[in-house]
């Protein structure tokens, strides 16, 4: 069973290094943040938001 | 490179300004300690009855709560909901083991949602965009971090204006015995000493890093509490138990042979027995206390702003 990331978190967390807001990507369960180029991914609805365990962009996902 | 690369990278030189502790050791002790944690943490119950306490004495609900640190127990998250009406209690931490055991002891979930989150206390995910706490705690984890002035800025920004921040930390009186005696029994074998207990903060470092990290009224005082112990190894043994077992960065790894061992128990029994033949050990726990500043707050007058003279009440 997938577990469900809290709705109201989403809105709170931001990328730990720019502080900046984050894009919430469902079928990936991700969380992007254009502004360092890092998905940080959710797992069991927990997310991961240490930038060691974060996936590094690629240039065509990162919105301007 | 990519850009995230580069990010990556560029966080860990920030970090690296003055590292201390070795985060990823840390994180490993933390989860090799979670299974056994509950039976070996006697300090755990003492903190938390203090922490209640403390909010008890503030005449005020905190709905929303962010705790940085997981090693919380279900006792502590009830008294949270009942006294202080806490709805959502965001638990924050590095290990993923302390983290799920948080999660699966949640009371009833009408009563306060847990929202488990795994960061970097060094980093928080949270704030600068909305103020979003009322409360935020550091239940003992404040004391391995290695940029404290870094992360109280980062936990004022994230509170509401007049939101408090408290925490326990292990301070610098802790197992003082054990560092003098592993210090003596290393200098008398290899002729030279290296850390092998970690740096506390005292009291006064964290009444000056509360004030500096700009919270207002600041509070800071401290609990030193005394424990008795049959062996020497059982001490070692409830240290790792808790999960503090050395995370330095720069430790000296090299072999030490059980003659080290001894020495360090003999030098410990011959300096620190007591009456009854046990063996002593200290724990100082420290607590603090500030809050987002709020225009509602106490404020000192401006200097030079006073209408009467002092020589005239003098």
């Amino acid at each position: 069973m997938k577990q469900k990331t809290d709705p109201k978190l989403l809105t709170l967390l931001v990328c730990p290094i720019s502080k900046k807001t984050l894009r919430y990507d469902d079928a990936k369960q991700e969380l992007l943040s254009d502004s360092a180029g890092l998905a940080y991914p959710i797992r069991d609805g927990i997310p991961i938001m240490l930038p060691d365990e974060a996936r590094a962009m690629e240039e065509t996902e990162i919105r301007k | 490179m990519g850009a995230g690369a580069l990010h990556a990278a560029r966080f860990r030189a920030i970090t690296a300004g003055m590292i201390v502790f070795d985060k990823n050791r840390r994180r490993l002790l933390m989860d090799k300690a979670a299974s056994r944690f509950d039976r070996a943490d006697f300090l755990r119950p003492l903190i938390e009855r203090s922490i209640v306490e403390r909010l008890c004495d503030i005449r005020r609900d905190f709905p929303d709560v962010l705790c940085i640190g997981a090693r919380i127990s279900a006792d502590f998250i009830r008294d949270l909901a009942t006294l202080k009406n806490t709805r959502r209690l965001y638990v924050l931490d590095s290990s993923e083991a302390f983290l799920a055991q948080c999660a699966a002891q949640a009371p009833a979930p009408d009563q306060c949602a847990i929202i488990p989150v795994l960061g970097d206390e060094e980093c928080l995910p949270f704030g600068e965009t909305e103020a979003q706490f009322d409360l935020i705690l550091g239940a003992a984890t404040l004391h391995s971090v290695n940029d404290v002035p870094g992360t109280l800025i980062q936990v004022k920004r994230a509170l509401k204006p007049d939101g408090l921040f408290m925490a326990a930390m292990a301070g610098g009186q802790t197992l003082y015995e054990l560092r003098h005696s592993l210090m003596e029994a290393e200098t008398a074998l290899f002729g030279g000493a290296s850390p092998r207990v970690m740096p506390f903060a005292d009291m006064q470092q964290v009444a000056g890093l509360m004030q500096r990290a700009g919270f207002a009224l600041p509070v800071v005082d401290h609990d030193v509490i005394p424990v008795e112990y049959r062996n020497f190894s059982s001490l070692l043994h409830d240290i790792r138990a808790m999960g503090e077992g050395l995370c330095l960065a720069d430790f000296n790894r090299g072999y030490r042979p059980k003659a080290f061992f001894d020495a360090a128990q003999a030098a410990y029994a011959a300096a620190f027995t007591n009456d009854a033949g046990l063996l002593r050990a200290s724990f100082e726990i420290i607590y603090a206390l500030g809050w987002a500043p709020h225009e509602s707050q106490q404020k000192p007058l401006r200097r030079g702003s006073a209408q009467t003279s002092l020589t005239e009440v003098l």
